[in-house]
C-alpha cells in the first residue's frame, strides 16, 4: 500500500497542470493514467486553439471568461504558442444564429478585437457575410506536454502510473484507496478527477452521481495546405461552423466543422457506442484510445473537404494527411446556449474528492480556485 | 468505375412517410454505385406524419452521408428546395421535386453523363401527358416572359456547383428555380423519360394558381403592359364618351342619357379595378423583396453521418453486453 497526499486522474493538461501545482507547494501526489504517456487523448487531439472567446457570440459568459484566461496562457507558454498567422473568423450568409453586426457588437462588449476585412481574400463571397481578422492562437500540445512535465518533474513531489487500470475505490476513514487491476494499492485524502472524456467513469467508481453528459467520437483532421492557407487560419462561424488552422508548430493544419466532425454520439451517462463491439477493450465503464482503436470511423474529409471548397475562394486547396480521433463529453445541459463552462465539483470534503470537466485547454486556471 | 466527384441528392416531401424508406434505398443505391462521394439531404416540409422518424430509421441502411432538414410549418416547394440547397456542398446536385418521382437510375445516370459534356443544368422531363391547364400555362409564360425561357414540366435537376452558385445569387426573393436557372445563362439541356404515372405536384389547385401569378408577375412584363394598354384604352373610351355627352346635349334628349352613363361608369369602374388588382399584385412582390423576411425557417437540421449509418448496420450484437459489462 502507497501512500500520497493526492491522487490525480488523468495525464491530460488539467491533471498535469494540477500536479504541478500541487508539487510545488510541497505535496506528494501521484498522477494515474490509463495510457502509457501523458497527452494521449482529448488534450492532443483537439483545434489547438487557444481560445479567445470568439466562438461563443450566444453566451458572453463563456466568452468573458476565456478571453480572461486568454492571456495568462500565452504568458504562461509562450514557446508554445503559434502567432504566425492570420486569424481569420467569418460570418456565413445562410443558416447563421449570428450576423456581422451582432458579431462586431459581441466583440467590443467582450474586449476582443476584430477588424474586418476583404471577405474574397480568402472565401467564397456568397456564402460569407463578412470576415474579420482577430487575435487568437494556436497551441502546440506536444510543446505544451514537455513544458508541464518539465515543471512537474522540477516540484520533485510527483510520481506517474502509467498504462493504470482502476479497479475500485474506497473511502476508508479519512482516505480514498484505490486499488488497480494488476494488484497495486494507493491510498490518499484527497483526489482530483481529471479524466474528461471518462469522469463519469470515475465518479460511478468512486460512487457519486454522473454527469448529464452526451458523448461524441470526434474526428480532427490533418491536412497539408497550399501557400495561401499556410498563413492564415479561417473559421466560419454557425450555419456549417468550420474551421481550418494551423495545429500548433508542426506544419500541418487541423479541419474540423460541427457538422462532420462528431462521428457517433451517445446520450448514455456511461456511453455506450457501437463500434465498443470491435474493440474488447473499450466499454462503457472504460474507454479506451479512439485514435488507436481498430474499429475506430472512417474519416469524413471527402464531406469537410467539399464543405470547405464551397465556402473558400478557388485556390485554397487541401490534402488529407492523417486523423485523430478522441471522444468529446459535452454536457446537456450547455447545448442549448452554446456555453461552456468549466464544471468543478468538490464532492467531498474529508477526504476530499474534486471532479472537473472542461472543454477548453486555457481554462485550466479554473483549477486554482479548487485546489 | 465510379465518377471522381462529390454529388449531392436534393428530394423535397411532404406527409411522405410511407414511402420515404425505399426511395432512399434506391437513391443511395444508385449515388453509391455510380459516384465516389455523396449525400442526400432530405427537406421535410413541415409533414404531420411520421416522415422524421422514417427517414431516421431508414438512415441505417445507407452507405453515405444523411441530411434531414425539418421546415416547422409547410413552406411549398421553392423555399423548402432553397433550404437543401444552402446546404448542399456537392460538386453536383440533383434536386428532386418529389419522392415520386418514377425515373430510372439509368436515367439520372445519363443526366449525369449529360452535364458533364457540358450542360451545366440538365432537368429531366416526364414524357407523359401535361395536364391541359400546365400546357397553357407553359405556352402563354413562354410567350410573354422577356427572357428566353422554354420552360416546361421538370421533375428532377442537375445542377453545377457553379450554376448553383449563380443561382442562389440571384436576389429575388421570389425564387422559382426553373427560371432562375435559366437566368444564370448557363448551358441547359432537357431529357425526357418515361413516366408510368403522372406525378402530381401535390398541390392544389389554388395553389397551382398562385404559383402560376407568381412566376408570370416574376418573369413577364405583361402586368405592368396590360396596365399601359388598359389606361390607353380607357383614357379613349372615356375621352369617347366625352364628346358623345357633349354631342348629345346639343343634338338629343338629354334625360334618356342615363342608360349611356351607367355604361360609361361600369367601363370604367371595371377598368379601375383590373388596374387595382395588377398594381395591388405588384406592390405585393414590392412589400415582399423589402420586407427582407428570411426565405424560410428551420426547426431542425440532422446529420445522419455515414459513420453512425454504418455502425447502426453492422449490428455488432455486443452492445447490450458491453452495458451489462459496464453494471
Amino acid at each position: 500500500m502507497m501512500r500520497y497526499d493526492h491522487i490525480i486522474l488523468g495525464a491530460g493538461i488539467y491533471g498535469l497542470y494540477a500536479a504541478a501545482f500541487l508539487g510545488k507547494k510541497g505535496i506528494k501526489v501521484l498522477v494515474v493514467e490509463y495510457e502509457d504517456g501523458p497527452f494521449r487523448r482529448a488534450s492532443w487531439i483537439n483545434q489547438a486553439r487557444v481560445h479567445h472567446g470568439y466562438h461563443y457570440p450566444r453566451s458572453v459568459s463563456t466568452a468573458s471568461r476565456t478571453a480572461m484566461y486568454y492571456r495568462r496562457f500565452n504568458a504562461d507558454f509562450p514557446f508554445a504558442i503559434n502567432r504566425s498567422f492570420k486569424k481569420i473568423y467569418a460570418i456565413s450568409s445562410v443558416g447563421s444564429l449570428t450576423n456581422a453586426p451582432q458579431f462586431l457588437k459581441f466583440c467590443v462588449h467582450v474586449g476582443i478585437p476584430a477588424t474586418e476585412i476583404n471577405a474574397s481574400a480568402y472565401f467564397n463571397p456568397q456564402y460569407v457575410e463578412a470576415a474579420f481578422e482577430t487575435e487568437e492562437y494556436a497551441f502546440d500540445p506536444f510543446v505544451v506536454r514537455d513544458a508541464l512535465m518539465e515543471r512537474v518533474k522540477e516540484t520533485g513531489k510527483v510520481d506517474f502510473l502509467f498504462g493504470a487500470r482502476l479497479h475500485r475505490a474506497e473511502r476508508q476513514g479519512g482516505v480514498y484507496s484505490v486499488a488497480f487491476k494488476d494488484g497495486t494499492k494507493v491510498e490518499a485524502p484527497a483526489v482530483l478527477n481529471a479524466t474528461y472524456s471518462s469522469a463519469n467513469q470515475v465518479l460511478a467508481k468512486f460512487g457519486f452521481q454522473p454527469m448529464n453528459i452526451k458523448y461524441e467520437i470526434c474526428e480532427v483532421i490533418m491536412v497539408g495546405v497550399g501557400e495561401r492557407l499556410k498563413e492564415a487560419g479561417l473559421t466560419v462561424m454557425d450555419g456549417q461552423f468550420f474551421s481550418v488552422m494551423p495545429f500548433g508548430l508542426a506544419g500541418s493544419h487541423s479541419l474540423t466543422s460541427v457538422a462532420f466532425t462528431p462521428h457517433l454520439s451517445s446520450y448514455e451517462k456511461l456511453p455506450v457506442f457501437a463500434c465498443q463491439a470491435g474493440n474488447p477493450e473499450c466499454t462503457p465503464g472504460q474507454l479506451a484510445n479512439c485514435n488507436t482503436c481498430p474499429a475506430k470511423p472512417e474519416t469524413a474529409f471527402p464531406y469537410m473537404n467539399q464543405l470547405a471548397k464551397k465556402y473558400l475562394s478557388p485556390g485554397m486547396e487541401m490534402g488529407y494527411e492523417g486523423s485523430l480521433f478522441a471522444i468529446k463529453p459535452i454536457l446537456l445541459a450547455a447545448e442549448l446556449d452554446d456555453s461552456r463552462p468549466t464544471i468543478t465539483m468538490r464532492l467531498s470534503d474529508e477526504p476530499s474528492f474534486v471532479s472537473v470537466l472542461s472543454g477548453k485547454i486555457n481554462t485550466v486556471y479554473d483549477l486554482d480556485e479548487v485546489l | 468505375m465510379k465518377y471522381k466527384v462529390f454529388v449531392s441528392f436534393i428530394a423535397y416531401t411532404h406527409n411522405g412517410g410511407s414511402r420515404v424508406a425505399g426511395f432512399l434505398k434506391s437513391v443511395d443505391d444508385y449515388l453509391s454505385s455510380t459516384f465516389e462521394c455523396h449525400e442526400i439531404i432530405v427537406v421535410n416540409d413541415g409533414s404531420t406524419d411520421d416522415t422524421a422518424r422514417e427517414v431516421e430509421e431508414a438512415s441505417r441502411g445507407l452507405n453515405g452521408n444523411l441530411i434531414l432538414i425539418n421546415l416547422p410549418w409547410r413552406h411549398g416547394l421553392e423555399p423548402a428546395m432553397t433550404a437543401g440547397l444552402h446546404k448542399s456542398v456537392g460538386d453536383f446536385v440533383y434536386e428532386m421535386d418529389s419522392i415520386d418521382t418514377d425515373c430510372t437510375e439509368e436515367f439520372l445516370r445519363g443526366m449525369f453523363e449529360a452535364a458533364v459534356t457540358g450542360y451545366d443544368i440538365v432537368a429531366g422531363v416526364p414524357e407523359a401527358a401535361q395536364s391541359m391547364t400546365s400546357r397553357l400555362f407553359y405556352k402563354f409564360i413562354n410567350r410573354v416572359s422577356y427572357a428566353d425561357l422554354h420552360m416546361t414540366s421538370e421533375t428532377v435537376r442537375l445542377a453545377s456547383r457553379r450554376a448553383i452558385n449563380a443561382m442562389l445569387n440571384l436576389k429575388e426573393k421570389f425564387r422559382y428555380r426553373k427560371a432562375l436557372y435559366l437566368l444564370t445563362g448557363y448551358p441547359k439541356k432537357n431529357l425526357v423519360y418515361r413516366s408510368a404515372s403522372r406525378a402530381g405536384s401535390g398541390r392544389s389547385w389554388y395553389e397551382d394558381l398562385d404559383l402560376a401569378l407568381d412566376v408570370v408577375i416574376g418573369y413577364s412584363n405583361i402586368g405592368i403592359k396590360l396596365i399601359h394598354f388598359l389606361s390607353a384604352a380607357l383614357f379613349l373610351f372615356s375621352l369617347a364618351i366625352g364628346g358623345w355627352a357633349i354631342y348629345g346635349y346639343f343634338f338629343e334628349n338629354v334625360v334618356e342619357g342615363w342608360t349611356a352613363i351607367m355604361v360609361f361608369l361600369s367601363c370604367v369602374f371595371s377598368g379601375l379595378f383590373f388596374i387595382l388588382g395588377v398594381l395591388g399584385e405588384y406592390i405585393m412582390r414590392i412589400l415582399n423583396e423589402v420586407k427582407g423576411r428570411p426565405y424560410y425557417t428551420v426547426s431542425s437540421v440532422k446529420v445522419y453521418s455515414e459513420t453512425a449509418n454504418r455502425a447502426a448496420r453492422l449490428d455488432y450484437g455486443g452492445q447490450g453486453e458491453n452495458a451489462r459489462r459496464a453494471e
